[in-house]
């Protein structure tokens, strides 16, 4: 067994894996607070499908996947804001038909793309062992800068989950709190699809939030948890996913789904 | 006595429909005054007028001698807005939502200092829930986050105190007790207090002054003048709104 780790440790694809992993799990669950707090979870399923539209465009115009899905997830965060904001649709409705409209433009950009597309599940289903050297500064670089970002509005985040009428009355800008944290998401979103793909980047998203929500009613332990739980699925995912040889997008995700589900069941003893 | 705020022939109208109509009024410092109305009578508007996050489409505003849209996040003026259903499992501790009022001003890029705390334990102490300081909001009975939330309206230390429905989910000995603090509040600082109610007998018993507000003011001055007829004028139907014939 411990020959097997240092095996897995010593080849160079695993090593960009858990790094590039390490840093996107990190960054997730960081945001994932904020999702679970503001209740954005829908929006961050509209914001990856979002996403797919846009690497499926690239596919077509044979242009960077990630550059494309990021304009396009920007976008569509951008314009799900803008209509719910105006108050006559309401946020749900404004994403279900974003959403959908997204994942149409998608299938209607393949269905026009010659020839194959079979590098295309790399995205839906991530291929993280298959980071390349070059692409490792870029995905550290992108949820670094989420991270510091996250990090510094953190108070005007926290006020904003908690009561938006009171913090705009306090003088918070909330529209750009609101817009900032819908394109945060967004690039999120399309740096981690290379991790689990846009299918399952709403675990990375959602759940580590929701097991640290379980477990603490202080803010500041509430986001060291979640990042704790966060790392902790994908160092385990990807440790798991080698041992076992699955994939390791489903296994960082079914990871998460144990710790969560463990936090759920000890907190009902708790209460 | 100076105007802590200046109301001057104020309208709005929204869809169609008048909000506001020519509302004139004023308020002298270290007032504790109420303002009653049917729903839909722009009370709630008026208070986001005078907080500056709604423009009216006619008149003059002055709150503390300013427009109150230019104030930017530092206006000396506390708010406690309607109660609402928040998730009871958010994870503020009653010091964390009172910390929150200080944000404005703290401004961006900056964490809260030992003063900023000290101010935090101050508040709650004001409002007589020092002891709770730790409790998560969503465990405290409706009374007791109401206390929480003037104590975060009142951290920055505000010359102004707006409320809006401030017993509204109190049980009554929770509204007696909730009065009771903003009239100790008023006695024991120069606040000017603005609530508004739909509980005419607690506004009637406890406030300087009343207001009658459906779309246009029906009554301004102290409660001995408010009687049976202005009040049943105030909630009748208002004319823009009767049935046609």
């Amino acid at each position: 067994m411990l020959d097997r780790l240092g095996e897995m440790l010593s080849l160079g694809f695993m090593q960009r894996a858990f790094l590039g992993g390490i840093m996107v799990g990190a960054t997730c669950a960081f945001l994932s607070v904020f999702v679970v707090l503001r209740r954005m979870a829908f929006v961050t399923q509209g914001v990856g499908h979002a996403a797919f539209g846009g690497v499926a465009l690239a596919v077509l115009l044979g242009l960077s996947p990630s550059w494309v899905g990021a304009s396009f997830a920007v976008a569509t965060a951008l314009a799900i804001g803008t209509v719910s904001r105006r108050r006559r649709v309401t946020e749900d409705v404004s994403i279900g038909i974003f959403l959908a409209v997204a994942m149409a433009l998608g299938i209607l950009f393949l269905g026009l793309k010659k020839g194959s597309t079979t590098n295309l599940f790399g995205y839906l289903f991530g291929s993280i062992l298959s980071i390349l050297p070059g692409e490792l500064p870029w995905m550290v670089g992108a949820t670094a800068l989420v991270f510091v970002l996250l990090l510094a509005f953190v108070k005007e985040l926290y006020f904003f989950a908690f009561d938006e009428e009171m913090a705009r009355v306090n003088g918070l800008p909330v529209d750009a709190l609101y817009f900032g944290l819908l394109v945060v998401l967004a690039v999120t979103v399309v740096v981690s699809m290379k991790l689990v793909g846009v299918i399952l980047v709403t675990a990375l998203l959602i759940i580590p939030g929701a097991t640290a929500k379980l477990i603490t009613t202080n803010f500041g332990a509430l986001i060291t948890l979640s990042v704790a739980a966060g790392v902790a699925g994908v160092v385990a995912g990807l440790t798991g996913a080698y041992l076992l040889d699955i994939s390791p997008g489903a296994s960082i995700v079914l990871v998460l789904f144990g710790l969560f589900l463990v936090s759920f069941l000890t907190a009902g003893r708790r209460t | 006595m100076p105007a802590v705020i200046e109301v001057d022939g104020v309208g709005l109208r929204r869809d169609g429909r008048t909000v506001l109509q020519e509302v004139s009024f004023r308020i002298a410092e270290h007032e504790l005054v109420g303002v009653i109305g049917p729903n839909g009578g722009g009370k709630t508007t008026l208070l986001q007028i005078l907080l500056g996050v709604t423009r009216p489409d006619a008149g003059r505003v002055r709150v503390l001698g300013r427009d109150p849209r230019d104030a930017n996040g530092r206006r000396p003026i506390g708010y406690v807005a309607q109660a609402k259903n928040f998730d009871r499992g958010f994870p503020a501790r009653a010091k964390d939502v009172v910390m929150m009022g200080n944000f404005g001003q703290i401004g961006l890029f900056r964490f809260p200092a030992a003063r900023d705390k000290a101010r935090v334990i101050a508040a709650l102490a004001r409002v007589g829930m020092r002891d709770r300081a730790d409790r998560p909001i969503g465990k405290l009975s409706g009374g007791e986050q109401q206390r929480v939330f003037i104590a975060q309206a009142l951290v920055s230390e505000p010359r102004l105190l707006i409320l809006d429905e401030p017993t509204a989910g109190v049980d009554r000995e929770g509204e007696e007790s909730l009065i009771r603090l903003l009239q100790e509040l008023k006695a024991r600082s120069e606040l000017t207090i603005l609530m508004v109610s739909h509980n005419v007998s607690l506004i009637r018993a406890h406030t300087d002054r009343i207001l009658c507000l459906n779309r246009e003011l029906y009554f301004t001055g102290p409660a001995e003048g408010l009687t049976d007829p202005i009040i049943t004028q105030t909630y009748h139907p208002h004319p823009e709104d009767a049935p046609r014939a």
